[in-house]
């Protein structure tokens, strides 16, 4: 085979001229020629060789290649005498190559044109099809308001500059996410801050602690896109809210291997929180459900039912649950006859000899009056110009022994009875606007107060009549004479106003009664700026006082303590806006398997009641002992059982709600 | 083991542990709350434009950048990995989008043309010197000419000096076309010889019956059509060789035009996601 290559030595050309654009056309029929075509593609050849003029004669110059001099030599006038025919030039390779380069991008200009040079719809001719809940968006700008469909007028967007907030914009026109629609989980940057910071200190101390390769963004301290999780133009069928494990640890960096193994123990779930209903789980189970309801049902379920969609677990109403033991003490039927009502105004026991002696005008003012001034009256008394100095100045006095005490002393006592009179006389003229002015209630913006009316619930001008003529009777109109006979038993036993003794007293109709809601939800929100004693006297008043009501027996007191708010009357109640970072359901877990399974009611599986009495001695004084629940935390064991990642998967997901608040579907946020 | 295969061993495992590391990177960026299909698709990019510098290496740069062969051997190396990063921006689903199955297809053209490519460089180039040095591919057209020219001079000459026609007859019947072009290209790719092999039992067939004058006209045109038919051979095998990047190239500044496109369109609707 050498020899084969060796013997087509003789065949190759001289001039190869790869990197031209055109060679010439004759190389496969009588072999290329010296000339070439020129750089526009046309033959260069005319004759075998260019003649040259030396000393007067005209010389061949035809290469030895070509075949050397021709034997005729040139004319005299120097002209070639082999001319040759002229060929069509090729294109090389090279030029070949680079013109088909040329053309595909012509031709892919030209299908990008023909792609999007028109008007789109859907996902336009770039993108994916929506997610078939978006799958009825038919405009680009429905969710890319600062781009649109208009030819190429989206190209300038692409440089300018977008917060998470302009992304945002568009899911929250449809979707109510809360005033935190843009941070991580949906809770307060403030919150966000204190768990992070929470967090890492704890982390500090934790070993399964990784570092991340790429950390994620720094979330705690910026807003967050939508589009971060919810990743759309992925199809019809793609799930919108689907989330790895892997992608919860980007922030959360302590390793989570499963739910049995690394996942930290439940030190506070459920129920480690002071909840606003405050019920001894303990007493109740131990000692006063009866027996023949342990035989028919789950005693649980005397008071619990599952909620909504069942998720939650809630409590049933007071008549339900509670009415039946605790009603008497609420409407007072179970009380002395002094203890059926809540006295509301009441005249303090005096030391008439020592306020005469002193000048004081104390005519009509009964000897035998015994009372305290209420909490309902310290809060209308604060409500009139100048009464707040008396009450502070008066606050440490004995009204019932004024011997010992000075000119100033009792000239405040002197200024406080006028101040109760001109109560008592505001109250019989103007009733609920009385209340109104003095607790400026009509000037509250905030916190949706109640009405006044409310205050005094259906007080009439005839029952403070009653009052006024039975225990200050120098203020009554004068003619009728004629003193008030409503007591408890005979006026009114089923609620409302009476008077006794030398007091005026209101007896709750009932559970949620308008007058004890309406007086403590008052002073639970805006008392304790303006009557804080009030406030304190109001919680005693309802709790331990051997009156009806008893509200703060069972409602949070503790919650109206420095620096707490009001939550509200009810239990906790899960759709109400509270953060849930856990998203447990109550119904798929009530299942009878479970029941079988464990031989003992379904809640008692998990919910077990703590040892001892902790939580009773909280509740007896809470200043000085810690909260402590009635039921133990959950052993994360207790749930490993099922999601060990084979028969339940036991993803972050599973159980933990990235929205920590509900995330309403389209359409719910339109104004 | 020669040192070639060892180093293209070393190639091979190199790309698969770089494509592995790549992957693992794309995924931890994925699960860093953040959008893996814009790291992915910006490390496309630049591995497209990267690639395309050995096309500017060879049209534009005069001065010197290394040998041809270190470029094209980079260039291989990161073709493979460009290819792993479109299956990581792709996320190993095919496009649902008119826009996106034109890149998705010219990708797979360009991927798989260079593929092509890549294994036509490593299987060519040895068959090429089988018999020696291989032949200019721009000088075939001018060397088959002057085959056919000396082939036909020679059936000539037979009839002349032995005084037969049977050799000019053989080649007008058959070796005329034969020496007019390009022939039996697909059995050469094949590596068939079952042409010549008729081709030259014919001519020994004539050999028989004419004189020895004539049978040295006879052995003259067989090697003539066995120069022929390497000719022919070089031109299958070097055209396969210099005919794929005919459809590389041009794709590759297509998609070029269409990563543009693509990443406007991208970031004009963005959704934000970091």
């Amino acid at each position: 085979m050498t020899d084969v290559r060796h013997d087509r030595r003789g065949y190759q050309s001289v001039f190869g001229r790869p990197n031209r654009e055109w060679v010439c056309g004759c190389r496969e029929t009588a072999g290329p020629c010296a000339t070439g075509p020129d750089s526009s593609g046309h033959c260069g050849a005319r004759h075998d060789c260019q003649t040259i003029n030396e000393n007067g004669r005209w010389r061949c110059t035809r290469p030895e290649s070509a075949g050397g001099t021709c034997p005729e030599g040139p004319a005299p006038d120097g002209a070639c005498s082999q001319p040759v025919g002229e060929c069509l030039p090729v294109r090389t390779r090279r030029a070949v190559r680079n013109r088909t380069v040329l053309w595909t991008m012509v031709t892919m200009i030209g299908v990008l044109a023909l792609l999007f040079g028109g008007r789109w719809e859907g996902g336009g001719p770039a993108f994916g099809p929506l997610s078939s809940v978006h799958s009825g968006i038919e405009v680009c700008v429905a969710c890319h308001p600062s781009s649109s469909s208009r030819e190429l007028s989206w190209i300038p967007t692409a440089f300018a500059p977008k917060s998470p907030e302009d992304h945002n914009a568009a899911c929250i026109a449809c979707h109510d996410v809360g005033p935190n629609g843009g941070r991580a989980h949906l809770v307060p940057p403030e919150t966000l801050q204190r768990l992070t910071t929470n967090a890492a200190e704890r982390r500090a101390s934790e070993k399964d602690v990784r570092s991340p390769v790429i950390p994620a963004p720094d979330f705690a301290n910026r807003d967050i896109a939508c589009a971060t999780c919810h990743s759309e133009h992925q199809g019809r069928d793609y799930d919108l809210v689907a989330m790895t494990d892997e992608r919860c640890q980007a922030c959360h960096i302590q390793r989570i291997e499963g739910l049995g193994a690394s996942h930290p123990e439940f030190t506070e779930f459920p129920g480690q929180r002071q909840q606003s209903i405050l019920f001894d789980h303990a007493t109740h189970y131990r000692i006063h459900i009866p027996e023949k309801f342990m035989a028919v049902t789950i005693p649980c379920n005397l008071c619990h039912q599952t909620q909504g969609d069942g998720r939650d677990m809630g409590t049933t109403s007071f008549e339900k649950s509670c009415d039946a033991c605790h009603g008497p003490e609420v409407n007072g039927k179970d009380a002395t006859t002094s203890g059926k009502g809540i006295p509301f105004l009441s005249l303090p026991a005096l030391d008439l000899e020592t306020l005469r002696k002193a000048g004081v005008a104390v005519d009509g003012w009964p000897a035998a009056a015994d009372g305290v001034l209420t909490p309902f009256m310290v809060a209308l008394l604060s409500g009139e110009s100048g009464n707040r100095e008396l009450l502070d100045r008066t606050a440490d006095l004995d009204l019932g022994a004024l011997k010992d005490v000075s000119k100033e002393g009792i000239a405040a006592v002197d200024g406080l009875l006028r101040a109760i009179e001109r109560l008592a006389l505001d109250l019989r003229a103007s009733g609920a606007k009385t209340v109104d002015d003095r607790l400026s209630i009509s000037r509250i913006r905030k916190g949706n107060p109640p009405l006044p009316g409310m205050l005094v619930a259906g007080l009439t001008q005839t029952v403070v009549d009653v009052f006024i003529r039975t225990s200050l009777p120098h203020l009554a109109p004068q003619g009728n004479t004629e003193t008030g006979t409503l007591t408890a038993e005979t006026w009114k036993p089923s609620g409302g106003w009476f008077v006794e003794g030398y007091t005026l007293y209101y007896r709750p109709v009932g559970h949620n009664d308008v007058f004890s809601r309406a007086w403590f939800e008052y002073l639970a929100r805006f008392g304790r700026k303006k009557s804080p004693e009030a406030l304190a006297e109001a919680i005693d008043l309802f709790r331990y006082e051997e009156i009806p009501g008893k509200c703060a027996k069972c409602h949070a007191t503790r919650q109206f303590g420095p620096g707490a708010d009001f939550r509200g009357w009810g239990p906790r109640n899960p759709a109400g806006g509270e953060l849930r970072f856990t998203d447990f359901s109550h119904n798929r877990h009530l299942h009878p398997v479970a029941i079988r399974n464990e031989g003992v009611e379904n809640c008692r599986i998990c919910h077990k009641l703590a040892e001892g009495d902790g939580f009773a001695e909280w509740y007896v004084d809470p200043e000085q002992t810690p909260y402590q629940s009635n039921f133990v935390p959950i052993p994360k064991e207790r749930c490993a059982v099922c999601h060990d990642g084979n028969q339940v998967v036991d993803r972050c997901t599973r159980c933990h709600a990235y929205h920590v608040r509900p995330v309403s579907p389209a359409g719910s946020n339109h104004r | 083991m020669t040192r070639r295969p060892l180093v293209r061993g070393l190639e091979a495992v190199g790309v698969v542990v770089a494509a592995i590391l790549l992957g693992a990177a794309i995924d931890q960026y994925g699960q860093a709350l953040r959008d893996s299909r814009y790291l992915a698709g910006w490390i496309l990019a630049g591995g497209l434009v990267f690639l395309m510098a050995l096309e500017l290496r060879g049209q534009i740069l005069t001065v010197p950048a290394g040998p041809m062969s270190l470029w094209i051997r980079v260039h291989s190396f990161l073709g493979w990995l460009v290819i792993a990063t479109f299956v990581f921006h792709t996320e190993w689903r095919l496009p649902d989008s008119v826009f996106g199955w034109l890149l998705w297809a010219s990708f797979l053209v360009l991927a798989g043309s260079g593929a092509l490519g890549f294994l036509l460089a490593r299987w060519i180039p040895p068959r090429l010197t089988d018999g020696g040095e291989p032949v200019p591919f721009e000088e075939i057209p001018v060397i088959r000419a002057g085959l056919a020219r000396d082939a036909r001079a020679c059936a000539m000459g037979a009839v002349r000096d032995s005084c037969s026609s049977m050799i000019a007859a053989s080649y007008v019947k058959t070796l005329q076309a034969y020496f007019a072009r390009p022939r039996n290209l697909i059995c050469h790719l094949w590596g068939s010889s079952s042409r010549i092999d008729r081709l030259t039992a014919e001519l020994d067939a004539v050999a028989g019956y004419v004189d020895e004058v004539g049978r040295d006209r006879v052995a003259e045109l067989r090697r003539l059509v066995v120069l022929k038919d390497d000719l022919d051979r070089q031109l299958a095998l070097q055209g396969l060789l210099r005919g794929w990047p005919f459809v590389h190239l041009p794709i590759g500044y297509g998609i070029l035009l269409c990563s543009i496109m693509h990443v406007l369109m991208v970031y004009g609707y963005s959704s934000g996601a970091p």
